[in-house]
């Protein structure tokens, strides 16, 4: 319960009234010398006791009255779920942080989560008294201070709460209440407090030392936490949903890797996951048997698109209290065709002799009748005719046992990479090791110097590939060993690379494998807008036996996806409220966009134009707070432009709360936890309680009346 | 003249001998005015007894009859005494000491046994005054020389209430010590045991006496009309008591109620005459009518 107006409980002063009276009645004693005593002690025996308790009970129902009249002047408020305000006891200048992450769509089954902190968040400004000041921060993994500064005007901070909304962002609790005190630091005056309307998901509160680190430093400051659940919910979830391979052609099937997780207590049977593409019919489904408690599942789904575009792919899930994970979707992007150029030292050798031969073949792994389908072309060309050569619409060229690039060759290979070309370099035994070291502009591409020749192979020895704990996301899959076996690549002769330090970062030199020693077998780095591979040993098997390793097509393929340019260089798989931006074809610039967005119901909207940027054609859209797909429309258009998907983080499936104690280890600095029942959601009306206490009010005058006249009466 | 003579009931003047005789006469001469019969003849006129004359006798009441025929000389002694002796029981106690007003119960009392020791020795009757508490402290022999009427006064002005009543140990002491039928005129509020009090009217009933209780009371002994908290201080040694009077009075004016027509009962059984004297209704009319009544009751 709260007053509105608290200052007039000081009425319940005047208690004293009566009892003052009462007590003075007592004192005021009147002393009489009197003979018949008998008589009087007699009556007294008889009613002393009656009278005394005759009194005690007009003295306490004139107590009440006043009390109860006191109160009424007070203006009480019932609070439903008595969530513990202290906001009403005089102003007060309040943050109100409103958890708006992904986890707090959870349902009750009639109302969310989000819906129940909306309301607990209005009841608390209808608390406040008058002259209060509040603010209003909507919280998930960053702070959109909504009314930035504590303003008198509640109903502005009002209507910018009914209007708050979830995203499918995590939410970071203690960075808003850091950001919430230094606010009230230096607001001046009534009592400061911050409030948080949460679900209290744990991984909400991470951190939680630095809020009380900065609750220490702001001792004028309480931090209250309302939360909207009591304890977390079970939950199964869709965390993850990846193509098998980053390179997606036309015609070939795409493989999509689907992972469920439960993170419930008890084990999950069979759930059916199916996979739709454009919000289309589902077109691949798969059962998981079971899930274990805390444990995930994966499991691999199918599609194939026959033209290239961008495609959206929906997995989804049967249907629980928390919907947004239910469901995962992953924006594609389908090329037509890419083009590779395999440089080869020994293009006058019998073919199966070449250094390149392997690496053609291992390309495009499929029979000749079937190449012209296929998406990845290859040529082969000499050194020699690399410096002439057209590499504007090449995607990879790999350098085979070349000696060395003559200065026109390596400026067009350079001129190439920047601008977004891949390179790989295989070595042989045409390389010298101080030829590419030398050479300016190889020594500048390539991620790693090359040092002196080893040869085990001479002593019957070998250089195996590290057998497991891959980092690089081209090896990963090697790291299961479902997948195969690295370890068993080995090299009779090969340069040791040291990799290249690099002032930018960005540009760093990274092992892809590493030999058993450490020392890396393949090395890559960004170089420009491209990228630059080299592998420390021969791409057939002269030096080494990859060439006939059963990996050596998988690991191959991998590392086209892996080094392939991007002609879509824009992100388009998006974190919750990340920006899109994306490159289209240049004809389209100035058309107009339809957007379509999850929920959209079929309908696109438009969404503004194709912008020229740095004389590309571009479409920017920022509204990706809600998880899902989006497509992109030219007007007059039903073909996809462009495609995102928003994708919110795993860790908002996991609805576990923080425990209470952790929390209750702030209470020595003020903090307080109150639970918004789904009682006081659902129902939750404030109630003015002066009206009933004034009728109690008269109540009690009208019993203390009949009674004092009976008690008069008696007498 | 009632309210003339209710101005005389000053406490200070009835504290002094000569001011109660005063103010007795005036109060029976009031009473006397167009009344020449005594209310009180009736017992003593009778024969008593035959007694030798002896010298310094009255020979007005020598026996001739016999001295005819014997030619000795006897006296009747009814002739030879007063009336009647009236026996007058003065209640000197210490409850006596309360009074609503500055007229105590025992200043009102004082005044009426003045009063009637007046009225019966001018009547040539004999009166003995006793002042009684827990027993007859004060004993007057029995007189009917008006003269004496001044050392009554005296005796009864300088009354000062002390002990705790013991009505009936008074009235047992009377009793055994009357030795003829006589008045007994009971002067007091009669707080004491009323067991006692019953079977010693009773005996001076027997005895062939007749009583007359003039029961003394303070009207707010009668009508109990305190308002706020009052502590009783006990006369006679009967404790404190701290109480709220308005919440007690309908109880106390019960009980004492009953005790008044417990006494008025007590007296009826025994034919003895119970007068209500209110302190606050002037004596004089309390006694006028009294007399009045005794007057209608005689010529019966």
């Amino acid at each position: 319960m709260t007053f509105l107006a608290p200052t007039l409980l000081v009425g319940l002063d005047v208690i004293a009234a009566p009892i003052a009276i009462h007590l003075l009645n007592r004192r005021k004693v009147t002393v009489v010398r009197w003979g018949a005593t008998r008589f009087l002690r007699e009556s007294l025996n008889k009613n002393q006791r009656r009278l005394r308790v005759e009194d005690l009970i007009l003295l306490l129902l004139r107590c009440l009255l006043i009390a109860l009249l006191a109160l009424a002047f007070a203006r009480p408020v019932l609070n439903p779920g008595g969530a513990a305000s202290t906001g009403a006891y005089g102003p007060a200048i309040q943050v109100l942080l409103l958890d708006q992450s992904a986890s707090m769509e959870q349902s009750n089954g009639l109302q969310t989560r989000f819906e129940q902190a909306k309301a607990a968040a209005g009841k608390e400004l209808e608390r406040l008294a008058q002259g209060s000041q509040a603010a209003l921060f909507l919280v998930s993994n960053r702070v959109n201070q909504i009314i930035a500064r504590p303003t008198p005007q509640l109903t502005l901070v009002r209507h910018a709460l009914d209007l708050a909304e979830p995203t499918g962002r995590t939410a970071d609790l203690p960075s808003a209440i850091k950001t919430a005190l230094e606010t009230l630091r230096t607001s001046v005056g009534a009592k400061k407090e911050v409030v948080v309307f949460t679900d209290n998901q744990l991984n909400a509160w991470s951190g939680l030392e630095d809020v009380r680190t900065a609750l220490l430093a702001a001792p004028d400051i309480q931090l209250r936490v309302v939360s909207a659940v009591e304890h977390g919910e079970d939950n199964v979830a869709i965390t993850s949903l990846k193509p098998a391979s980053s390179m997606i052609a036309a015609g070939q099937p795409v493989g999509c890797v689907v992972e469920v997780s439960n993170f419930g207590t008890t084990l999950v049977a069979a759930t059916r996951v199916t996979l739709t593409a454009d919000d289309g019919p589902p077109i691949d489904a798969a059962v998981i048997d079971q899930i274990e408690a805390g444990k995930s599942r994966a499991v691999q789904l199918n599609a194939r698109f026959d033209k290239p575009g961008y495609y959206t792919l929906t997995a989804a899930i049967g249907s629980d209290r928390f919907p947004a994970d239910n469901k995962r979707s992953l924006a594609i992007r389908v090329i037509d065709h890419l083009f590779t150029t395999i440089v080869d030292g020994d293009a006058d050798a019998a073919p199966q002799d070449r250094a390149g031969f392997f690496l053609a073949n291992a390309l495009i792994p499929i029979s000749p009748s079937r190449r012209e389908s296929y998406y990845l072309k290859t040529e082969t060309i000499t050194p020699a005719a690399l410096a002439a050569a057209d590499l504007s619409r090449k995607n990879i060229i790999f350098l085979c046992d070349v000696a060395r690039l003559d200065p026109a060759a390596a400026q067009n290979v350079q001129r190439y990479v920047r601008e977004g070309g891949a390179l790989v370099t295989f070595p042989g035994p045409q390389v010298k090791a101080a030829t590419y070291n030398n050479d300016v502009i190889l020594s500048e591409m390539l991620p790693a110097r090359l040092g002196d020749l080893r040869d085990p192979g001479a002593e019957g020895k070998f250089a195996s590939w590290q057998p497991n704990e891959y980092k690089s996301p081209v090896t990963a899959i090697w790291n299961e060993n479902k997948n195969g076996n690295l370890g068993s690549v080995r090299a009779t002769k090969f340069f040791p690379l040291t990799l290249t330090p690099s002032k930018n970062e960005n540009e760093s030199a990274h092992a892809i494998v590493n030999y058993a020693d450490g020392s890396p077998a393949i090395a890559e780095k960004s170089y420009g807008k491209g990228r630059v591979v080299l592998f420390s040993s021969t791409a057939n098997t002269k030096w080494s036996n990859l060439p006939i390793h059963p990996d050596f097509v998988p690991l191959l393929q991998r590392l086209v996806a892996f080094v392939a340019p991007d002609e879509q260089p824009g992100q388009i798989n998006l974190q919750p409220g990340a920006a899109l931006q994306v490159k289209v074809a240049a004809d389209l610039v100035g058309r107009e966009i339809n957007v379509l967005v999850p929920g959209g119901k079929g309908k696109p909207r438009p969404t503004g134009k194709v912008e020229l940027i740095n004389q590309e054609a571009v479409v920017r859209y920022r509204d990706t707070d809600e998880p899902g797909a989006y497509r992109f429309f030219a007007a007059g258009s039903d073909r996809a432009i462009a495609a995102c998907a928003v994708q919110i983080d795993p860790a908002e499936s996991d609805l576990r709360t923080i425990p209470p104690e952790q929390l209750a280890g702030l209470t020595s600095k003020g903090v307080a936890d109150a639970h918004v029942s789904h009682s006081e959601t659902a129902t939750g009306v404030r109630r003015e309680l002066w009206g009933l206490l004034i009728l109690l009010a008269a109540l009690v005058a009208l019993v203390e009346m009949v009674l004092a006249h009976k008690f008069s009466f008696a007498k | 003249m009632p309210g003339a003579n209710a101005n005389l009931l000053d406490p200070a003047a009835i504290a002094r001998g000569e001011a109660l005789g005063v103010i007795a006469r005036q109060i029976v001469e009031g009473y006397r005015v167009g009344e020449h019969r005594s209310p009180f003849h009736g017992f003593a006129i009778e024969f008593a007894q035959h007694r030798e004359y002896t010298t310094g006798d009255d020979l007005r009441h020598l026996d001739w009859k016999v001295l005819g025929r014997t030619d000795r000389h006897y006296i009747k002694q009814y002739e030879q005494d007063t009336n009647f002796v009236a026996h007058l029981l003065v209640d000197g106690s210490e409850s006596m000491e309360y009074g609503s007003t500055s007229l105590t119960k025992l200043g009102y009392a004082r005044v009426l046994a003045a009063c009637l020791s007046l009225i019966i020795l001018e009547q040539r009757d004999a009166v003995a005054v006793n002042i009684f508490d827990s027993r007859i402290r004060e004993r007057s022999a029995r007189t009917d020389n008006a003269g004496k009427i001044h050392e009554i006064m005296h005796r009864l002005a300088g009354v000062k209430a002390e002990a705790a009543t013991d009505l009936g140990a008074a009235l047992h002491e009377l009793a055994a010590t009357a030795s003829r039928r006589s008045i007994v005129m009971i002067i007091s509020d009669l707080f004491g045991n009323e067991d006692a009090f019953q079977k010693n009217v009773e005996r001076l009933r027997f005895q062939g006496n007749e009583v007359i209780v003039f029961h003394v009371l303070d009207p707010y002994e009668m009508e109990f009309p305190f308002t706020g908290t009052i502590k009783f201080v006990g006369l006679e040694s009967a404790g404190d008591m701290e109480t709220s009077p308005a919440s007690i009075r309908k109880s106390y004016l019960e009980n004492f109620n009953a005790f008044r027509e417990r006494i008025r009962k007590i007296c009826g059984r025994s034919s003895s005459h119970y007068v209500l004297c209110d302190t606050a209704v002037p004596l004089a009319e309390t006694l006028g009518q009294y007399l009045a009544f005794r007057q209608g009751y005689r010529t019966r």
